[in-house]
């Protein structure tokens, strides 16, 4: 059954928002297919589980003080620490605020969040992989590069490769979709594609001649999330 | 000739500019999910559970005005799949304040005031523009200006090639734009990342006591005017750029293996922690005010 509804439509049939024959439509549709059937299920879980949570969760005070000390604790110690832990607290505050990035009505697109999640899991298992496998990944011609080094290259090269296929997909997808984009915005996305495929090509330039750097790592990583961001955007506008 | 007028005649009142005047009840926190293609979307919170819709739809071949209400909610306004609405409309949408509000547009302006529920407006190409004190707004935009007057508990911005203005008091915002600029204007945040890649990142006002705030640009610069009172504790890296600071306090290279910049710098008696990071855009630490 290939003729799927939109994710929208699904949500809205859930919301009960359609008008009668599109909801008739949609319900054609479920009695033949266990695919959207599920993800109704699905949605119907999550919006009664929606319905469960209090609106506001006030933690008690004896619980903030103990959090703020942690915070005070963890800020000293970065002030005076190596960069190694500056870039650690680079990471985390990036990988909150993309869980924070996501909302409610995200989870319409689940594929664009799953697709984050996927690269990062890969990204772990890769790295895992590599360092179990005693490195088969190439590391250029530099042999004698400390184990530090080493460790950074793998992992960059494996963070390279994860979003390289991620970026190659969405600009495939996009590339189908073109004729469906009004030409202002392919002028637009083409133009900061430029500008992003610049500081990435930069960045991967200058990590090469310094690879022990992890801010150059997180630059890479940074002009990526970008890459998808407006790509992901691009694909969804055009749907 | 008959058939082709009559073809014509039933033709015609397909396309049409509607007026558009509904009023109707509504959950007092339900969610409102607004469209629009061309034209502009302005959303009141009003103190009243109702939501009443004024203004003018495009009706083409394609796209129509719809409203639907469910039990939680209300889905309104123009769309079409395709995204090629021909003529602007005009929606003036006044909703329950605590409702949650979601606008999606083509290239239709978005402003949202007053709405103390969520907000989360994407927008392709639409300039958006969210005043009040929303509970948390998400926005995204990749070729419109954004514009954030909000005090809140979080916010997101997030465009491609246009510019974020940013004021009010916010605990947690992340905004990032790709080759626009990034202004904040007497913003006060617990916790910021604030990004670009070739634009310019610039902050005015103070930095609250209990701030932790990130700077990141890869070639444009990031520039911070803060009072000459401030205290704060600075943690500075460029792979390329320059470094520039106004204040009394001395930048203090860090010794590291590798070829980029880093420096630390405290003004007064720290505090706030402020981290600045470019790959080879220049970093300005100004006195202002």
């Amino acid at each position: 059954m290939n003729d799927h509804p939109r994710e929208d439509r699904v949500q809205d049939y859930v919301d009960d928002l359609l008008c009668p024959e599109e909801r008739a439509e949609v319900e054609q549709h479920l009695a033949a297919c266990a695919q959207c059937l599920s993800e109704v299920a699905a949605l119907r879980d999550l919006v009664a589980d929606l319905h469960n949570l209090p609106a506001e969760i006030q933690p008690d005070s004896d619980l903030l003080s103990v959090i703020h000390a942690r915070i005070d604790a963890h800020a000293t110690h970065a002030t005076d620490a190596t960069h190694a832990t500056h870039t650690t607290d680079t990471t985390d505050t990036t990988t909150a605020a993309r869980l924070r990035d996501r909302s409610l009505y995200s989870l319409r697109y689940p594929l664009a969040a799953a697709a984050v999640v996927l690269i990062a899991v890969s990204t772990a298992l890769t790295v895992m992989l590599v360092q179990r496998n005693g490195g088969s990944v190439r590391l250029g011609n530099n042999g004698s590069r400390n184990g530090s080094t080493v460790l950074a290259s793998r992992q960059t090269s494996a963070v390279d490769q994860r979003y390289s296929e991620a970026t190659a997909e969405l600009e495939n997808l996009l590339q189908s979709q073109r004729s469906q984009l009004a030409p202002e915005t392919i002028r637009l996305v083409e133009e900061n594609l430029r500008v992003i495929d610049q500081a990435l090509a930069e960045a991967r330039a200058a990590l090469r001649e310094d690879p022990s750097d992890p801010a150059l790592s997180d630059f890479v990583r940074s002009a990526y999330e970008k890459k998808i961001d407006l790509l992901r955007h691009a694909t969804r506008g055009a749907t | 000739m008959v058939g082709l007028l009559a073809l014509f005649g039933s033709s015609t009142p397909l396309q049409a500019q509607k007026k558009v005047h509904e009023r109707f009840a509504a959950p007092g926190q339900g969610f409102v999910r607004i469209y629009n293609i061309v034209g502009s979307v302005k959303v009141t919170g009003w103190d009243k559970d109702s939501i009443a819709v004024i203004g003018s739809a495009w009706i083409g071949p394609k796209e129509g005005f719809i409203m639907h209400r469910g039990p939680d909610g209300t889905k309104l306004g123009v769309w079409d799949e395709s995204l090629d609405a021909s003529k602007p409309s005009h929606l003036e949408v006044y909703v329950p304040a605590k409702s949650s509000v979601w606008v999606k547009t083509g290239s239709a302006e978005v402003t949202v005031l007053g709405v103390t529920g969520s907000i989360d407006v994407s927008s392709t190409t639409g300039g958006i523009d969210v005043g009040g004190a929303p509970r948390d707004v998400i926005t995204e935009s990749m070729g419109g200006d954004i514009y954030l007057h909000v005090d809140t508990r979080s916010a997101r911005a997030k465009t491609a090639g246009s510019n974020v203005r940013m004021r009010g008091t916010i605990n947690d915002v992340v905004a990032s734009t790709v080759s626009g600029n990034l202004v904040v204007e007497n913003g006060v945040y617990e916790r910021a990342r604030l990004e670009s890649v070739d634009g310019d990142v610039r902050y005015f006002g103070a930095i609250d006591r209990s701030a932790s705030l990130e700077f990141v640009n890869h070639s444009g610069a990031v520039e911070l005017n803060i009072p000459p009172t401030t205290w704060a504790e600075f943690a500075i890296d460029t792979y390329l750029g320059t470094v520039e600071q106004e204040f009394v306090g001395v930048l203090k290279p860090i010794n590291s293996n590798v070829k980029a910049k880093r420096y630390t710098l405290v003004l007064g008696k720290g505090g706030p922690q402020v981290s600045i990071r470019t790959f080879k855009g220049g970093i300005f630490i100004r006195r202002k005010g």
